[in-house]
Formats: C-alpha cells, sequence, structure tokens
C-alpha cells in the first residue's frame, strides 16, 4: 500500500521528462508551447516539494508511542490539611523559603530549571517548545495526575459523547504535536486517504479547507486523530521521562531565585521541587452544576436522573433506548448539541425519546461588532470555534489587546460567550426535532425541582418570577460546562492568597503578553501561566489549542530573550531544522 | 491564519519580493525580456498593497474576520485581469512605463498564474515553519 504514492510520483516525474523533450524548448523560442512546459515544470517541482515533505511526514507515523507509565496506585489524593498532619510541610506556610532550611526538613528534595506544572496539554505545548528551543530531557521536570497529556480532556470528551471518532471543534492548525501548525491534521487526514486510494474522501477535505467556512463546513479534526499525534510528540520529546506523576500543592519563592514545589503523589510521600522556570497550567477545577440542580442533587441525593454532562452518564442513553423517556438539556454550548446529537442516534432504536431544552430566554438579537455579525438560527447561537477565527490571530486578536481593559468585558461578552458549531448535521437535527416534536425548547427559569417516584418535577417561572410551567421529566443533563474559580483551586487558591496576586476582569490570573505572573517574578526566577486559568485578558482564547501553542511561544520567547539556561531562539534556521527533525520523528 | 491589513502588506511584500521575483527573473530569460515581466511584479505588488485595503474592509464584514483560500483565488483573477487592463492601455492610451507593446496575454497569464500559485502554495504551510510567530501576528513577520 506504502508503495502506491511512491510510484504515483514517479510516474508523475517521468511524465514532465517526457513532455519536456518530446518538445524541448528552445533559447528565443517564444510560443506558447514552451512557456506551458515551463509552468508544467515549475509545477511538477512544486508538488514534487510538497509531496515529499508528505512522505517524510508520513514516515513519522511509523514513530511507536511509548508505553504508558502503569499507575496502579489507587489512593485519593489528600488535601494539604491532612497533609500537613501527617508529613513536616509547615515550611510551605511561609512566603519565602531559605534554601537551607529545606535541607532540614525530613522531605527528599530534587531540581529542575523548568518545572510544568499541571501535566496537561498546557503543559505539554509549553513542553514541546522548551524542547525544540533546546532544553534537555533532565532540565525539565513536569508534574501532574495524568499519565498522558490529554488523559483528563479525552476523559472529559468521552463522558460528554464525543469519542474518538467524532470531530472536536478545532482548527485543521491547530496541532497540539506541532508548534508551527503545518501540516496541519486536514492535509494529514487527505494525505492518510490517498494512500489509501480513496481519491474522493482526499478531494473532500481539501475542497473543505480550501472553500471553509463560505462554501464547505469548517474542517474539523477527529479527537482519535489528535490523541495518536500528541502520543507520537510526547515519544519524540521524551514526555515520560520528564514526567512526575502528582498533585502539586504550594509553591513558593525560595531565596535563591527559584521555586520550591511541594508535590505529592497519592498515598505517597510529599516531595520538593526546586526549580528557576516554573509554568502553571492545571485547568479547570471542577464541573460547573447550575444552583438549583447542585441544591436537588445535595437535597435528595440523586446523581442518577440529574447529572452534569461530563460526568460519566452513559446509563441515561442505555435507560432511554431500553424504556423511552424525556430528558431536559441545560446549557446552549457545544456539549449540548452533542448531546442531543447522541439522544437523536438513540431515537433510532426507539423513537420514544424525547428532548426539553430549557433556556432563560429565547436568543434571536444578533451580536454585532464593527461591520459584522453572528449568526443565530433556532436560538443557537452559531460559529466555527470556540471564538471568531481572527481571534486566535488576526483582526480580532490585535484589537482585543489594544482595547482599554474596561471595553474588553464588551469584546469578551460579544466574541466569546456561548455558542456551537455551525454544523449541517446539527442544525439539520434541530430543525427536524423541532418540527416533528420531539425537541422543544423553552424559556424561563427553574423553580423548583423535585423528585417523584421515577420522575423529576421541574417547576419554571416566567421573567416576573410566576409559575408558567411543570415538566415530569425522566432526565437532566447539565451542559453548562465547567469550573474555573480560582480559588476551588487548591495550588491556585493558596498563590492567591499568599502573595496577593493580581487578577483580571474574569477574576482569573493576571498574566503579561508573555503570560508570566509578573507578581511571582522572584530575582531571575519565572512563572508563567496558560489555559483557562488565565482567560480573560488581552488574549481571547486561551483555553483552546491553539491558545496554548500561542502562550507557549510567548512564554519560551521571553526566556530565550532573558538567556534562560540552554535555550536558542527559534530564528528562521533553528526553526526549519527543527521542522525537519518534527518530519523525521527524531527527537529535537 | 487570519490576516490583519499589516499582515497582508508585509506578507505580499514577502513573497513577491522573493518567491516572486526569482519566478519572475526565469520568464525574464525565458521571454529575453526581463523588464516586462519584473515591471509586471511590481505593479502587482503595488496595486496589490491597494487591494490588500479593499480585502480588509471586505474582511470586516465577516464575523469571524477570516479569508478563506477560495477568496484568495477570486482576488487573484480579478486583480490579475485589472493588471493586464491597466497594464497594457485599457485604461490609459499608452499602458503603463515598462510594459512592452508585444507582451502578449498568453504569455502574462502563464507568468501570473505561476507566480501566484507558488506563493499560493507557500501561504499554505512553508511559511508557517520559516516564521513560527506569523500565524499568530495576523501575518506579520517584521
Amino acid at each position: 500500500m506504502r508503495s502506491k504514492p511512491i510510484i504515483a510520483l514517479i510516474l508523475f516525474a517521468l511524465a514532465g521528462i517526457v513532455v519536456y523533450f518530446i518538445a524541448p524548448p528552445g533559447r528565443g523560442d517564444l510560443d506558447l508551447d514552451w512557456m506551458v512546459d515551463v509552468a508544467l515544470i515549475i509545477f511538477v517541482v512544486a508538488m514534487l516539494i510538497w509531496f515529499s515533505i508528505l512522505l517524510t511526514v508520513n514516515r513519522r507515523n511509523r514513530l511507536k508511542p511509548v508505553p504508558r507509565i502503569q499507575d496502579d496506585n489507587s489512593a485519593e489524593a489528600l488535601d494539604f490539611q491532612t497533609l500537613s498532619m501527617r508529613y513536616p510541610v509547615s515550611i510551605f506556610e511561609e512566603r519565602r523559603i531559605p534554601i537551607e532550611a529545606l535541607e532540614q526538613i525530613d522531605l527528599p528534595v530534587d531540581e529542575a530549571v523548568y518545572l510544568a506544572i499541571g501535566g496537561g496539554l498546557g503543559s505539554f505545548a509549553w513542553v514541546d517548545y522548551l524542547r525544540i528551543c533546546g532544553a534537555t530531557t533532565d532540565q525539565i521536570v513536569v508534574i501532574g495526575p495524568q499519565s498522558t497529556p490529554y488523559e483528563n480532556y479525552r476523559w472529559l470528551c468521552r463522558n460528554s459523547q464525543l469519542f474518538d471518532e467524532d470531530r472536536l471543534r478545532s482548527d485543521s492548525g491547530s496541532t497540539p504535536d506541532n508548534i508551527w501548525g503545518w501540516p496541519g491534521y486536514a492535509v494529514r487526514e487527505a494525505w492518510q486517504y490517498l494512500i489509501q486510494g480513496q481519491l474522493g474522501r482526499a478531494a473532500a477535505i481539501a475542497w473543505q479547507v480550501f472553500a471553509e467556512p463560505t462554501l464547505a463546513e469548517t474542517y474539523t479534526p477527529r479527537s482519535g486523530d489528535v490523541f495518536k499525534s500528541i502520543d507520537l510528540e510526547a515519544a519524540r520529546i521524551g514526555w515520560e521521562t520528564m514526567l512526575r506523576p502528582g498533585f502539586a500543592y504550594r509553591v513558593r519563592k525560595t531565596d535563591d531565585d527559584r521555586y520550591a514545589v511541594l508535590y505529592a503523589h497519592p498515598g505517597q510521600r510529599p516531595r520538593v521541587m526546586l526549580a528557576r522556570y516554573v509554568h502553571i497550567a492545571t485547568g479547570y477545577s471542577g464541573m460547573h452544576i447550575l444552583p438549583d440542580l447542585r441544591q436537588y442533587r445535595e437535597r435528595t441525593g440523586d446523581t442518577y436522573r440529574v447529572v452534569q454532562a461530563y460526568e460519566e452518564h452513559n446509563h441515561i442513553y442505555q435507560q432511554l433506548v431500553d424504556g423511552g423517556g424525556t430528558v431536559l438539556i441545560r446549557g446552549r454550548g457545544i456539549v449540548a448539541s452533542q448531546i442531543i446529537q447522541r439522544l437523536y442516534e438513540a431515537r433510532d432504536e426507539n423513537p420514544d425519546i424525547k428532548i426539553l431544552h430549557l433556556m432563560r430566554e429565547p436568543q434571536v438579537d444578533k451580536r454585532r461588532m464593527g461591520r459584522a455579525q453572528r449568526l443565530i438560527e433556532s436560538h443557537w447561537q452559531l460559529q466555527p470555534f470556540n471564538w471568531p477565527k481572527s481571534a486566535f490571530g488576526g483582526q480580532w486578536q490585535a484589537r482585543l489587546a489594544q482595547v482599554e481593559d474596561s471595553e474588553r468585558a464588551h469584546f469578551f461578552d460579544m466574541l466569546g460567550g456561548v455558542t456551537t458549531a455551525n454544523r449541517r448535521a446539527w442544525r439539520a437535527t434541530t430543525n427536524t426535532g423541532l418540527r416533528e416534536g420531539w425537541y422543544q425548547m423553552f424559556f424561563g427559569s427553574v423553580m423548583r425541582i423535585e423528585q417523584e417516584n421515577e420522575r423529576v418535577i421541574v417547576t419554571v417561572g416566567d421573567k416576573t418570577g410566576r409559575e408558567c410551567a411543570m415538566f415530569a421529566i425522566n432526565y437532566i443533563i447539565d451542559a453548562t460546562g465547567l469550573e474555573s474559580k480560582l480559588d476551588d483551586d487548591v495550588l491556585l487558591g493558596d498563590l492567591h492568597d499568599q502573595y496577593a496576586l493580581d487578577l483580571n476582569r474574569q477574576q482569573r490570573l493576571s498574566v503579561n503578553d508573555a503570560f508570566e505572573i509578573q507578581r511571582m517574578r522572584n530575582g531571575a526566577g519565572r512563572i508563567f501561566a496558560a489555559g483557562i486559568i488565565t482567560a480573560g485578558g488581552t488574549y481571547g482564547p486561551v483555553d483552546s489549542f491553539s491558545g496554548l501553542l500561542y502562550a507557549a511561544q510567548r512564554s519560551v520567547d521571553s526566556l530565550t530573550e532573558q538567556g534562560a539556561t540552554d535555550l536558542h531562539n527559534l530564528d528562521i534556521l533553528h526553526s526549519v531544522i527543527q521542522w525537519v527533525r518534527w518530519c523525521l520523528g527524531v527527537q529535537p | 491564519m487570519t490576516p490583519t491589513l499589516a499582515g497582508r502588506w508585509q506578507t505580499r511584500l514577502l513573497l513577491l519580493g522573493t518567491a516572486g521575483v526569482v519566478i519572475t527573473l526565469l520568464f525574464g530569460w525565458i521571454f529575453s525580456d526581463f523588464r516586462t515581466p519584473l515591471a509586471l511584479l511590481f505593479y502587482a505588488l503595488v496595486l496589490g498593497f491597494g487591494w490588500d485595503a479593499l480585502y480588509h474592509l471586505l474582511q470586516g464584514f465577516r464575523w469571524d474576520g477570516d479569508w478563506p483560500p477560495l477568496f484568495q483565488l477570486i482576488g487573484c483573477l480579478v486583480e490579475g485581469v485589472f493588471l493586464w487592463i491597466l497594464a497594457t492601455g485599457g485604461f490609459l492610451r499608452d499602458g503603463l512605463p515598462g510594459i512592452s507593446p508585444y507582451v502578449s496575454a498568453a504569455r502574462f497569464a502563464v507568468h501570473y498564474a505561476v507566480v501566484w500559485t507558488v506563493t499560493f502554495a507557500l501561504l499554505q504551510g512553508p511559511l508557517k515553519v520559516i516564521f513560527p510567530r506569523w500565524r499568530f501576528r495576523g501575518g506579520q513577520w517584521i
């Protein structure tokens, strides 16, 4: 199978040579044939370059991912209070730790130059960039609870009914495994189809990226492909050798321009890691559950019928297929769309499934920014990605970086906010459901939720607070997303208290343009942050693959400027060399 | 990547100033006339700065603030036709200075198409590798 493209290439090149010799170009001969030949030759050369690049990228796919660290430890992570009762960690109550004092406590102390806390995709992007800029595996340590950078992400995806063959809401060029964004997932997928001889599917993807989003639906990669690509890059940069499984509890400045991080693997003795440059990307602190649903669950203990979309809740689909029923959905984002799609599929097996979508108010007014406006259909706000494309890099990104703080809130409200992907299949499902009546929308706010036998009774009020409807349903799925309050996070809550960190308008970490937490500067020591914990600043889509890559680039570039250990600037030459190494699948 | 106006200008300058010049010199050698192809490239660049401003304006009507490859292709065709008419005297009586009166539409079309195809191909990928910060800066590389 693999020899096919090579044969095709050789034939292609031979055809070019034959054309060249059949119609030999003579100097001064200015007829059109001659020019077409030259154009053809240039075209053939350009195509050869493109194809050989793709062939080398293909070689990369033969890399074997390193087997994962088997973590058999089922112990729960301790909270800090319990930890401090069992182990001598009182020194971490201080804001500045003398380095000698650390030697006297009875805890193992290790050292690194670069330390990433979180171990997810944010850490991965930063470490990948560091490795590509020259840092070695023995200089970098990653502390996090996940065995792969995407473990938590994939778990959330699967619970919210997005499986490996389903497509994420992410751009082709947002490649967590490749800091350059090229070749993107579209090119790689098309190439895979091409070598399998599926020309039609390859051409369809090519057309998609060419004409999206105007004449074709925006291309988005399959989540399984993204995870596989991350596995390969993790193997290439030696992720496993840098990973120390565990939770970070405390970050403290030391008196030698470094930071001491207290961390522990569940069930084991805590350890201390010293580093000069620290990166924090701990992500969301938990799931967001609407207050009325939270109260209901606390009151009744019913987490079977009332679930959060990111919780494991496959039993609902199983029960619905077996016996039918009505599901109430809250939230109007991408997760709600995904859940509706799943329920739509379940209806194939049992048409007696109904969906009731409860929203606080109708969505009819289009959001406007300047001369542009956002698409709305059936009360869904539609947009290819979670931010307009140019907020990732382009017009909106530039504007957002320039506006005053007071104006930024308006930008976030208008450009960010809750939207779902503009997919033909989803829009068709919504419209069919509305027409056939198995999908209904209702506007109002929840006044009461009560448990009654096998059902949940929801009483809804109108704008004036008067009861206006009552529904007896089987299940409630809360698709309002994840929680990212700073104070709920063990590490960040403490950091905020101890060092009086500045927060932005959204009450998240305030970072400068290099994604550095400036208050945490310690001589030459620096702490950076990335991801949702920095949302609300000068860059909008921080909580996206692209945003994590951007944050990594900005922070590592600032480290390079500062002359951090063994880093070199990613100039044209280094960039090209490193990219070729990426293609070949050899370590940076 | 979606461009800002400064990004459009810088990227156009970069692509036409490098790949554009190399390809044009090649065609100059084939045509035994360097002056006309180079002049055409120069006009494509200068007029392009104006076209970019127009595209930028139109882009403002798009919620995503993007400029899909399809639009680039349409832009290429419009720009090409306009340049040809202007250069050969469709608008002015004598055409633009530096353009040989014997230049043929076929030659122009092949030259223009090759320059566009190669720069388009560079734009879709290789440029991101050469300038890793380019895509996050709205197309600015300076």
